[in-house]
């Protein structure tokens, strides 16, 4: 087993000294598990992907971009459609103030820099859920660009995230443009259906830098703009709605070599399908480009049901989309306060700074003013700004019981009541247990009346109905911490005794055997013990019984 | 009495002299004597004599909506006039009854205007004769002529235009020999002895010089209300770019279409301008500023008027005629105590390209919206989305509408910008 590994080995190092570098420092075993590491290893060495973003988030304004038909999501068919919507001939387009303010507002909140100029394109090609033949959008000069969004990658789940780590990606331009109509493609009638309910809604692309370069980091940007997004209120970020959608361009090279041919896989509609897309795309990039094979810039779409990204347009055809001015709307003017007009009516114009002094505070001051001001480690801070209703349930025990220390409140929170509610398939907002009565609780920790292990059986307790106050709970269970050392010492001796087997095991060199003697104490104790002035105790015990 | 101009009506209308449904009903009979010269694709005569109706009670109440009230008007078929037929002169919109009506035909309307029905056009508004339309062409009147019989015998006396404070005067057969000469052929004899009326408005101008209305609208992009104006012995008047609302006007060129207006004096002119001229919020290229409303003094003094005649104009090419009445009109503008000078515009021969241009590119764009899907033709072949376009585009649009959508996709792969450019530059001249 040992040779073929060696010569593989060493033939890779004769080949190519620099793939193997890394692997030189580490120590080669042979072994049949082990192999498949070094190869991955390998691999993960040669390719850097390479990852940008556009997405778009549609406004949540009550009219369209350019006519006045409603913007609801689930309204009968082909029932917001304005003329202009439909394309009917001698109509013109309206440019909707709520929608530029929209605009901006993000803009600011995206740290870019504002045009005070920005102008209207049109973008040709066929297809029936476009009735003009073009769509409206900001190709040349768009309403903002230069922008930078600042977020956390951290996933628990996946191995390579599990520490939070700070991020900045640029955001090269937003732009203001009209979403097209549905196309439902009825493949057993030879029918499309079209509906145009959507047609013209103002849609916000934000096309990112392509500073990524991996599925988690992608993801993590999509939800931190879902936040951003929400907190000014211009987006209701519903991806299962469709009213944020994500495009991504992908594409790997080899470290020093220039960037790749790259891929898009465009209407991804949940942070999931981000993440798992971006994956495929790269596996297939490596995939292909190791075959010896050559990358085809191509449009793709993501199918869910099996995980694959499939082509989707025709691959002879290169789209031109044939951009021209769209001459019947003038170009969009905005101004500050050193500008702002004083002959234009108010109602008309819109002021940059006016609207920079309402952006109300953005989810990245809310989590460092948890983690700085408050205390509380960088996962909790995002899990509390990623969750509104936990926020407010959060902020409601606080002020329940201004004395309680934040990171404790949390303490409980994540642990605890996360896991009845998980259990009970409830969500934050659906909590019967009132905050104040929460605070109690955690007061009652604070005050070191109760063990960690009482304090979850507590909230069980009372996350199940039970009415009495906490304090009365604690009497009618003796579940009252046990101070006194001597009771403590009695229950660590007993368990020694009755566990000579891992007490021996345990001075073997197995840690894990002093768990067991740990438990003996807290079962018998029903968890009023605090565990580290048992550990101490039996610790004692164990090295005077030797 | 269809020879008056809309005000002296106005005039005789409100003394109770006329009733409007007397001149309405005098239009519709003049429509329908030169129906030869196919000014209209549709007449509307029914809601038109219940308008003059309304218009007679309103009048007779001492009610008048305007001074226009109760006056005939037509409307090119590229306006939107919701419930009826809007063609463009083009097989691709021939089943088309817009759902709304544009806004200078609401504003007139408003004002108690009585509309006579839809002219007829270039298809598409593409052309200079009136003559590329699925519906026929439209002739001049004065094809009709005795003079212009006379001059095709051989016997040529150049054309005398006389005028007096705004108002044209032509010498016309008397109104029993024309009769005579309608009611002797009523089809042509000779299929090609006619003479076009200019386009792509034609059919307008022909309504307004055959008397078959007062006022009529058109669309005027590179002169074509200025042009069959001239043709046909009317005048037309094209406003300047954003005076007068292009919502409901099917466009040719949006950066260029201008609503305008035909009429038999100019006084005409003012009253309809008052009435269709300014902001509309539904058309975002018109201008904010309020539109102030004017009348034109009878005694006009030119004596501060500066009048520049570009060299560049005095083309190659030019006919003696053309030249004379230039010369003509530079002497009344003199004599009169305006100054005239010479002045130079030199990039002239550069305007036309630049216009092509633009003009094929946006078109290229405003008809993309013709696939047969929404509105309008579309075609019984249908094998797929691709081919029921392809099919529906061919089947609906003459070639010089298909000419000029390749010929502007072609350029907006490549030079728009650059026409754009001059474009700015050619205006910066004036």
């Amino acid at each position: 087993m040992a040779t073929p590994i060696a010569t593989k080995t060493f033939r890779s190092l004769k080949h190519n000294f620099l793939k193997i570098n890394n692997l030189l420092y580490t120590r080669i075993p042979f072994c049949k598990k082990k192999h498949q590491i070094i190869e991955t290893a390998k691999q993960a060495d040669q390719w850097q992907a390479v990852i940008g973003l556009e997405i778009h988030a549609q406004i949540n304004s009550a009219s369209k971009l350019f006519s006045g038909s409603g913007t609801s999501f689930s309204s009968v068919v082909n029932n917001q459609v304005a003329l202009f919507d439909a394309a009917i001939p001698g109509t013109l387009p309206v440019l909707n103030k709520k929608c530029v303010e929209a605009g901006v507002l993000t803009g600011l909140a995206l740290n870019c820099s504002i045009n005070k100029v920005s102008k209207f394109d049109r973008k040709h090609y066929f297809y029936a859920d476009l009735p003009a033949g073009y769509q409206i959008t900001q190709q040349r000069q768009p309403i903002a660009h230069n922008g930078r969004i600042n977020f956390t990658v951290f996933n628990p789940a996946s191995p390579k995230h599990t520490i939070p780590r700070d991020m900045s990606v640029g955001i090269i331009q937003l732009q203001l443009e009209q979403d097209s109509g549905k196309s439902l493609h009825d493949e057993d009638n030879q029918h499309t259906l079209v509906d145009l309910n959507r047609a013209g809604i103002a849609l916000m692309e934000i096309v990112t830098a392509p500073d990524m370069s991996d599925s988690e980091e992608a993801a993590a940007l999509v939800k931190e703009l879902q936040l951003v997004l929400q907190a000014i209120d211009t987006c209701n970020c519903k991806m299962e709605e469709g009213s944020l959608r994500v495009d991504a361009n992908v594409s790997i090279h080899r470290p020093g070599e220039p960037l790749g041919v790259r891929t898009e896989v465009k209407n991804l509609n949940s942070i999931r399908f981000v993440a798992k897309a971006i994956n495929y795309e790269i596996a297939e990039h490596k995939r292909i480009l190791e075959s010896g094979g050559v990358i085809v810039n191509e449009t793709k779409s993501f199918d869910f049901k099996t995980g694959k990204t499939v082509s989707m347009r025709d691959k002879e055809m290169k789209q031109d989309y044939r951009f021209m001015p769209e001459p019947n709307l003038p170009p969009l003017r905005v101004y500050d306060n050193s500008d702002f007009p004083t002959t234009k009516k108010s109602s008309q114009a819109i002021n940059i700074d006016t609207l920079r002094a309402a952006l109300p505070v953005l989810p990245a001051e809310k989590r460092h003013h948890l983690v700085h001001q408050q205390g509380l480690s960088v996962a909790h801070a995002l899990m509390l700004v990623a969750d509104d209703d936990l926020m407010q349930y959060y902020n409601s025990v606080l002020a329940a019981s201004p004395h309680l220390t934040p990171k404790l409140v949390m303490s409980v929170l994540a642990t605890d009541l996360l896991a009845c509610l998980y259990k009970a398939k409830l969500a934050i907002s659906d909590c019967y247990l009132l905050p104040r009565l929460f605070a109690e609780v955690c007061s009652l920790l604070q005050a070191e009346a109760i063990t960690t292990t009482t304090t979850t059986k507590l909230i069980q307790l009372m996350f199940n109905g039970e009415t009495l106050p906490p304090a009365d709970i604690i009497e009618n269970y003796e579940w009252h911490k046990i101070t006194d050392r001597a009771e403590i010492q009695r229950h660590c001796e007993e368990a020694v005794e009755r566990n000579p087997k891992a007490v021996r095991k345990y001075r073997e060199g197995k840690p894990r055997y002093f768990t067991k003697l740990v438990y003996h104490v807290q079962t018998k104790s029903n968890g009023c013990t605090d565990p580290l002035v048992v550990t101490e105790i039996l610790k004692k015990l164990i090295s005077e019984v030797s | 009495m269809v020879l008056l101009t809309a005000r002296e009506v106005a005039l005789r209308l409100r003394n109770g002299s006329l009733s409007s449904t007397d001149v309405v009903s005098q239009c519709i009979e003049r429509s329908r004597l030169a129906r030869v010269l196919n000014a209209f694709i549709t007449h509307t005569h029914e809601s038109a004599m219940s308008r003059a109706a309304e218009a007679d009670r309103r009048i007779s109440a001492g009610q008048p909506l305007s001074q226009l009230d109760g006056i005939p008007v037509a409307f090119k078929d590229n306006f939107c006039t919701k419930g009826v037929k809007t063609s463009c002169g083009s097989r691709m919109l021939r089943n088309f009854y817009p759902p709304y009506s544009a806004t200078v035909v609401q504003r007139l309307a408003g004002k108690g205007t009585v509309m006579m029905g839809k002219t007829n056009m270039d298809e598409f508004a593409m052309g200079s004769g009136s003559v590329d339309s699925i519906y026929g062409p439209s002739r001049n009147p004065w094809s009709r002529s005795v003079r212009y019989r006379e001059r095709r015998l051989g016997d040529a006396e150049p054309l005398r235009v006389q005028a007096t404070s705004g108002q044209v005067s032509y010498s016309l057969p008397s109104s029993t020999e024309k009769q005579k000469t309608c009611e002797d052929d009523e089809t042509l004899s000779d299929e090609d002895d006619w003479l076009i009326a200019g386009g792509s408005s034609g059919g307008s101008a022909v309504a307004v010089a055959t008397g078959a209305s007062f006022i009529a609208l058109g669309s005027d992009t590179g002169g074509s209300v200025r042009n069959p104006a001239s043709y046909c012995g009317v005048f037309g008047y094209k406003p300047t770019y954003g005076l007068v609302s292009r919502h409901g006007l099917i466009p040719l060129v949006n950066s260029m279409d201008a609503p305008s207006i035909f009429a038999r004096s100019t006084d005409d002119l003012a009253a309809a301008l008052e009435i269709v001229a300014g902001h509309d919020i539904r058309d975002s290229t018109t201008v904010r500023e309020q539109y102030k409303p004017f009348s034109l003094p009878d005694d006009l003094s030119v004596k501060d008027l500066h009048v520049g005649i570009p060299t560049e104009y005095h083309a190659p090419g030019l006919s003696q005629g053309m030249l004379d009445a230039w010369s003509w009109v530079a002497d009344l503008f003199d004599n009169a105590g305006a100054k005239v000078s010479r002045v130079s515009l030199p990039h002239t021969q550069y305007s036309i390209v630049c216009y092509s241009v633009l003009c094929a590119c946006e078109v290229a764009s405003n008809m993309a919206r013709y696939d047969g899907i929404q509105f309008g033709h579309r075609s019984e072949q249908g094998s797929s989305t691709h081919a029921l376009y392809a099919a529906t585009r061919h089947e609906g649009f003459n070639d010089v509408v298909r000419g000029r959508i390749f010929a502007g996709n072609y350029f907006l792969l490549k030079r728009y910008i650059c026409a754009t450019r001059s474009y700015k530059g050619l205006g910066s001249c004036y």
